[in-house]
């Protein structure tokens, strides 16, 4: 009997108009997102490749001699996986500039010269998904119980002695396994697509694991749909009161709950605007900078003054000494060969000295600016964490921002990789002040260079070699969201057995 | 009887469980949507005081060091109007980097912000009429036709000698009446809540005219829809297949073609990306310096040589001020040689460029144009100043602004390298002290031109309300009422 009743389903679904729209509508978008989301990439890995090429040519190796000005510039490629997603991708910087201040910052090339695509938003796998797939499912399944009732065929079937779970599974089975063909179709038609790309192996070890894990979290996505459906169809007496219900659902789970949690996070955790951070930042270094840079004028500046002017009086006077008795003739006195025999070429034992003080002081400024700096940093930083997690847990109410997590986070454009984005920076930096900026700076106006540094043949700056998370790690952050998509589908069933239950069907 | 035909339905509709599903989701969203825009905006506003003054203080009175490394700064206003339509907005550069060799380039905040909010989209006004309410006008009036035939009161008014086409006007009238009513109400709200900014005042003249047209077609938009959901009710037979109809038609109208239209436009006329066209700008820019560097040294040399002083040498002895002041016209008139050659082969390159962007856009909107959403976008994104021609725009002002840093600064100062020598001729009465760095007065289209530029955009919507109507009363006209 359950295979009849999902025979049944399945043969009521697929010839039903609406499984024809459904169908044209997966064949016609889903294919042609992924064409233009490969066409876009391979220009974006093109680009990325040509921009590191040309920087490696031109400024790979700082022209000596070394004045203290140069930038090594490290550059994000492109994830492949972004195909399926865009996420943050067009938010989050391209290039990191290092500096010998010890703080990097970050470019991002504005991109806008196709107005309409940034206007309206990309056809990703993601957008596909969430919001035309989900849309079509929900069409499919809202009549499931409702409109059987109104037909008249419910209470026929109960009356066969069919138990009522076995009806809601055969519905929830039905539905699910006839929307899975044209799904699976334009599925397979996309990854055709993409395959044919020589840049992309669907079957390669960076992509083929996590397109699996995708694939599986999207079917169990369009599960939680269809349980979804099926479960505001057993709320309603009629067809016409599942459609009201089904689009107040899908409004709130598609747009409204997504859009408006990040909204709610943001006022109960208000935080400072980005830019205002990077103006504070600017004026404390700047301060910072001024305080040591008054230090050094009160202490070491008058300091050397003084021991080169004394060092000059002692010049002269040797010279006046040496004058006289080139006119007298006669022999100086003890005085006068103490003051001639006087090693009064100190000059660079003075310098050495001044330099001394100064690199002292020069590194103590650098120390407090990173400490001040860091302090700044990390408090933003809790702060925005502290609002992504509330803005998180809020859109998590909803299965379609819990499917967005999954997906963004697996491709490498989810609300973590500006972070990654950062430590990738900050490793860069660090690494080119191990090989270079360590080696020789200038701070308040003197040259520190290691032994060994040649500033005429200096070293190739390194190159960033940027990480994007691994599988394992990306499931270790995603797994709450996995689960709760599958306990979306659970929840929605129960809920649907339990209304189905009670359901009056005559 | 149009009058008690349009009470009718107005009072029908506000009775329905629709009705208080599509108030809730309006009174909900579009204040919120309205009071963040609104903080995103003041944050904005705030920022960009800020970096100018900043600027400002830095880089006061006087150039300091080497006019090559001087790149005045030209920040980018936000659009007040932004609040009501973000549009291009979050990918716009907000500023410009002029340079001595007349390649600006433009700069964005790095930062990202609230990452779940850029990963979900913004709740603006443009989003909150074209999906909430645009669909709420669609659930309102799906049924308008093919319900009143399943309950069987379609006859009924029929029978009485009612025309067709009052009933279709009445249906019309009262359901856009009801929808006004929640819109309007949520929209009431949210503009309190905007002008409670200190930032912004909805009678400013900014703002206020351009808000007015804005509300004005909304207006025309939502009559756009609230037709299409009657012509579709006249399609059906039955409630169910009215509202699967609806849901699918909107589906692709707002989701859609939108979206597929650049896409298609892409792929139809593919266009290289922008960073690589500037790359390769950049590329053939540094090609021409070094041939000008070359050019200058091997000019220096012959001179020098013929007046017998050593090449690797600069000097201020007699001599050699000889041999400069020889040198001078030669150096000046290789240098505009060079200038041009780059400007000239700069300019084509963009051009070119240009060319392609524009005809792969104009083949984006067009196809678009389908959809009523798309024109509707369009014209309150144009409005706003964060529309398809705001990449243009911002593209223009910058160009005026590396031209008026050059003719106050970089025109006053020719630049002559040779090899490892450099030297400068200043143009008279140049004074890098007293000289200052110009501001970038940078300007958004008046209502008036931004009018000119939608014009089709406004006309199509009116046509797609006309073309709805049409249909619907054709349909009508032949709809078996029993």
């Amino acid at each position: 009997m359950l295979r009849t009743l999902i025979v049944k389903e399945i043969a009521d679904t697929a010839l039903g108009l609406r499984f024809i729209a459904t169908t044209l509508l997966c064949l016609l978008l889903i294919p042609l997102g992924m064409y233009v989301g490969r066409e876009d990439y391979e220009q974006r890995f093109a680009s990325y490749q040509e921009k590191h090429q040309a920087y490696r040519q031109r400024h790979g190796t700082p022209e000596p001699p070394v004045i203290g000005q140069e930038e090594a510039q490290g550059f994000r490629p492109p994830s492949v996986l972004s195909i399926f997603a865009s996420g943050l991708d067009p938010f989050v910087p391209d290039t990191v500039i290092t500096s010998y201040t010890g703080v990097f910052r970050t470019v991002k090339e504005p991109d806008i010269d196709n107005p309409q695509s940034l206007l309206f938003g990309k056809l990703d796998w993601l957008s596909s998904i969430t919001l035309i797939v989900s849309l079509m499912v929900l069409i499919l399944t809202y009549d499931a119980i409702s409109g059987e009732k109104e037909r008249g065929t419910l209470r026929l079937i109960i009356a066969n002695s069919v138990p009522r779970h076995r009806i809601l599974l055969c519905k929830i089975a039905g539905k699910y396994v006839a929307f899975l063909v044209p799904f699976g179709i334009s599925v397979l038609i996309a990854l055709l697509i993409l395959e044919a790309s020589p840049l992309i192996s669907i079957t390669s070890s960076h992509i083929g694991p996590t397109l699996l894990v995708i694939l599986g979290v999207t079917l169990l996505f369009v599960l939680s749909m269809v349980c979804l459906g099926v479960c505001i169809s057993t709320f309603t007496q009629h067809s016409m009161g599942s459609i009201m219900l089904l689009f107040l659902a899908w409004a709130l789970f598609v747009l409204g709950v997504p859009k408006a949690c990040p909204i709610l996070a943001e006022v109960v955790h208000p935080l400072q605007d980005s830019a205002g951070i990077d103006f504070t930042e600017r004026m404390v270094r700047e301060d910072i900078e001024r305080q040591f840079e008054q230090i050094k004028k009160e202490t070491i500046d008058p300091e050397y003054r003084a021991e080169w002017d004394a060092m000059m009086r002692e010049n002269r006077n040797k010279a006046q000494i040496e004058a006289r008795l080139r006119e007298t003739g006669r022999e100086p006195t003890e005085e006068e060969a103490a003051v001639l025999n006087r090693d009064i070429n100190r000059a660079q034992a003075i310098i050495d000295k001044r330099n001394e003080g100064a690199n002292r002081l020069a590194g103590e400024c650098d120390t407090r600016i990173a400490e001040a700096l860091g302090r700044i940093e990390q408090d933003y930083q809790n702060k925005r964490d502290a609002q992504s997690a509330v803005a998180m847990n809020l859109c998590r109410i909803s299965p379609v921002s819990c499917y967005a997590y999954v997906v963004s986070g697996l491709t490498g454009t989810g609300v973590t990789e500006p972070d990654n984005f950062f430590r990738n920076a900050q490793r860069f930096q660090n690494q080119v002040e191990d090989v270079f900026y360590d080696q020789v700076a200038w701070r308040l106006g003197v040259q520190r260079r290691a032994e060994g540094f040649d500033v005429f043949d200096p070293p190739p700056f390194p190159d960033m070699e940027y990480g994007y998370p691994t599988l394992a790690e990306n499931i270790q952050a995603v797994w709450p969201d996995v689960l709760l998509l599958g306990l979306f589908s659970v929840f929605f069933g129960t809920l649907a057995f339990v209304r189905f239950s009670k359901c009056d069907v005559r | 009887m149009l009058k008690t035909l349009i009470l009718k339905e107005v009072t029908t509709t506000i009775f329905d469980l629709r009705f208080v599903i599509a108030t809730l989701l309006c009174v909900v969203l579009i204040p919120l949507g309205m009071y963040v825009s609104r903080k995103d905006y003041e944050g904005r506003l705030a920022r960009y005081r800020g970096e100018h003054a900043q600027y400002r203080q830095r880089h006061g009175v006087g150039i300091s060091g080497n006019v090559l490394e001087v790149e005045a700064q030209g920040f980018r206003p936000p659009s007040p109007l932004s609040i009501f339509a973000s549009g291009v907005d979050s990918f716009m550069p907000d500023r410009v980097l002029t340079s001595y060799w007349g390649l600006y380039h433009t700069a964005k905040e790095s930062r990202t912000g609230n990452t779940h909010s850029l990963l979900f989209g913004k709740t603006d006004f443009v989003f909150c009429v074209t999906f909430i309410v645009s669909l709420a006008a669609l659930v309102l009036s799906f049924n308008a036709i093919s319900g009143e035939r399943e309950t069987g009161t379609l006859r009924l008014m029929i029978a009485n000698s009612v025309p067709r086409g009052h009933i279709l006007l009445g249906k019309l009238v009262g359901i856009y009446v009801a929808l006004l009513i929640p819109f309007l109400l949520s929209l009431t709200i949210a503009l309190l809540v905007l002008e409670a900014s200190p930032d912004v005042s909805i009678a400013s003249p900014e703002i206020g005219p351009a808000f007015l047209v804005i509300l004005g077609l909304t207006g025309l938009f939502l009559f756009g829809m609230v037709t299409l959901g009657i012509c579709i009710s006249t399609f059906a037979r039955t409630s169910a297949d009215s509202i699967v109809l609806s849901l699918l038609i909107w589906a692709t109208l707002a989701l859609g073609i939108p979206k597929v239209s650049p896409m298609l436009a892409d792929v139809l006329y593919p266009v290289e990306r922008p960073d690589l066209v500037n790359l390769k700008k950049g590329l053939v820019a540094e090609d021409i310096d070094k041939e000008l560097v070359a050019e200058t040294k091997k000019l220096r040399d012959e001179v020098y040589t013929r007046h017998n002083l050593p090449v690797n040498m600069a000097s201020s002895a007699q001599e050699f001020k000889k041999a400069d002041a020889e040198l001078k016209p030669a150096f000046q008139s290789l240098l505009e040689q060079y200038r041009k050659r780059s400007a000239e082969a700069l300019q084509r390159m963009e051009q070119d460029y240009r060319r392609r962007i524009h005809v792969r856009s104009l083949l984006a909107v067009n196809l678009s144009r389908i959809s009523p959403v798309c024109s509707y976008t369009y014209v309150v994104t144009a409005l706003s100043g964060t529309g398809t021609g705001e990449p243009d725009n911002f593209l223009r002002n910058a160009q005026q602004y590396q031209d008026a840093v050059k003719n106050n600064i970089y025109g006053k100062v020719a630049v002559i390298r040779t090899g490892g020598l450099t030297g400068y001729l200043y143009a008279d009465g140049y004074d890098h002290r007293s000289i200052s760095l110009p501001d970038m007065a940078y300007s958004y289209p008046t209502l008036t031109s931004a009018l000119a530029e939608i014009w089709p955009d406004i006309l199509l919507l009116a046509l797609f309300c006309a073309l709805f109507w049409a249909l619907a009363f054709v349909r009508l006209n032949k709809y078996d009422v029993r």
